[in-house]
């Protein structure tokens, strides 16, 4: 009797037991930290930091804090900070992206206005602290190698 | 004693055949879910390839595939290239009811007679080849004017420049010039198969329509962090407008010039992130990504593993997410000269 109620459990047991484990993330891994400087406009916070990698075509963002420092997380664990090349552009504060109500006055009033190409300013009055140059990966200049281990890139937005 | 013993099973023996059949009845069901999986894919990629025969009706009608957002006659946000192709993919009853001219005709909330009057048709139509089956997204959402189709397969309109692949010097514009802040900073592309103010037909794809995509499936949520929405959420793709909606710019991205800025269009996507890319992350705070700004929505599935795709020859396929974004950006352009790698 015991002999069977023992086969039985190992058999149970064997079937029981599943095949888990931590995340292990993919590939070589990087963290990546640093902050921002503006001489002439101080007051950073909430400001992105945006690293587009062109070549996996995904990008990493951190808002700066009170201190202007910031430090990207990866937003798939299993991925990690992917090693590349990446470019780097610096955008206005998530909050002035307007998010309306599409039955909202200001919303129908800029969806009437027919908008014309060329002629539109798209700069709202909360964002004027950066620089036109470091908001476009063309103009911005700022292509950085991510390695390896610990990265620190500062940038200095008064330049 | 012997023959006093009932002929009988012992608890031990029930309770082994009961662990059998548990241990294969576990073994048979994650089978079953991966047959119905396998089902609605299908299931998917037949709408796609229903989306191009559509397309190539069209093509065989007008000699080019519609225009992928267009302006309304009377100014303002005109409807998309899924309107166009109601009558060829048996959709014909709603297309009856659509009104074509006027202003505003693609904005079903709001912006003027027509457009209200195609939001009430939109409200109780149903257009079956517009939802992918395994997607978590809403098939109908509140836009404003009531409930309107969300469509999960967007129009391709080109790709970003980078990792070394560059548009034509007129092929990319700035893109989203609406409501102010960081909207400005996607991009949208003129180079692909279905594409702002203009029709583009199989004389256009100078690639050869077998290496251009047509039409790619967005049909998972981005993730927004905003804080107007609240902490971090699930935003479906292009949700905030629904399927009629065009664009209200009156002229092409070839015409307006590189640097001009657009109003975003909406149905359309230009490709600048990978497939899938951005399941867990953050991603509505990317450049071009967004409910209501985004020109940059990665395509996006609840497949394993890839998106669905359609080719401008008509071939629905699956496209890996492991596709080099080179290939992508390349076969995402109609013109590019590139010869892509097998993908």
């Amino acid at each position: 009797m015991l002999k069977r109620v023992l086969i039985t459990s190992t058999v149970c047991l064997t079937f029981l037991v599943g095949c888990g484990g931590p995340v292990v993330p993919i590939g070589p891994q990087a963290q990546v930290s640093g902050g921002v400087t503006n001489n002439e406009k101080p007051g950073m916070l909430g400001i992105q930091v945006v690293f587009y990698h062109a070549g996996k075509g995904l990008t990493l963002a951190a808002a700066l804090d009170a201190q202007g420092k910031y430090a990207l997380t990866p937003g798939d664990p299993k991925v990690g900070i992917p090693v590349g090349s990446y470019t780097v552009t610096i955008l206005p504060p998530l909050d002035s992206i307007v998010q309306e109500s599409p039955t909202s006055a200001d919303y129908q009033k800029s969806m009437q206005a027919g908008k014309v190409p060329g002629t539109v300013s798209a700069k709202s009055s909360t964002d004027s602290d950066i620089p036109e140059k470091f908001r476009d990966a063309k103009t911005s200049g700022l292509v950085l190698e991510i390695k390896e281990g610990v990265n620190t890139f500062d940038f200095d937005l008064s330049k | 004693m012997a023959s006093k013993m009932r002929r009988a099973f012992t608890l031990v023996e029930l309770l082994v055949v009961i662990a059998i059949i548990g241990v294969l009845v576990g073994l048979l069901l994650p089978a079953v879910q991966a047959a119905r999986e396998s089902a609605r894919r299908s299931s998917c990629q037949n709408n796609l390839k229903q989306i191009g025969l559509g397309l190539h009706n069209y093509h065989d009608s007008f000699d080019a595939f519609p225009i992928g957002a267009a302006t309304a006659p009377a100014g303002g946000w005109g409807v998309s290239w899924w309107m166009r192709i109601l009558p060829y993919i048996d959709e014909s009853a709603v297309f009856n009811r659509i009104t074509f001219s006027g202003a505003n005709t693609g904005w079903t909330c709001c912006g003027s007679a027509e457009g209200a009057a195609n939001g009430a048709v939109m409200q109780t139509a149903t257009i079956k080849s517009a939802a992918c089956p395994s997607s978590p997204l809403e098939k109908k959402r509140d836009t404003g004017g009531g409930l309107t189709t969300i469509t999960q397969y967007h129009g391709i309109s080109g790709a970003t420049d980078g990792d070394g692949f560059t548009n034509a010097s007129d092929g990319l514009s700035n893109c989203c010039g609406c409501c102010g802040g960081q909207q400005a900073t996607g991009k949208l592309a003129g180079t692909g198969a279905l594409v702002v103010g203009r029709t583009v037909g199989f004389k256009d794809m100078k690639d050869g329509s077998s290496n251009v995509i047509a039409v790619g499936e967005a049909s998972n949520f981005i993730w927004s962090a905003l804080p107007t929405a609240g902490g971090k959420q699930n935003v479906p793709v292009n949700g905030a407008h629904g399927i009629m909606m065009g664009n209200p710019n009156a002229t092409t991205v070839e015409a307006a010039g590189p640097g001009a800025m657009f109003d975003r269009p909406f149905n359309l996507t230009t490709v600048r992130y990978s497939p899938n890319a951005p399941a867990i992350n953050d991603n509505a705070s990317w450049p071009g990504v967004g409910d209501n700004y985004g020109t940059n929505n990665p395509l996006s599935s609840a497949h394993t593993g890839g998106v669905l795709i359609l080719i401008a020859d008509g071939q629905a396929r699956f496209l890996n997410d492991n596709v080099t974004m080179l290939t992508l950006r390349q076969l995402c352009t109609r013109n590019d000269g590139g010869t892509p790698a097998p993908y």
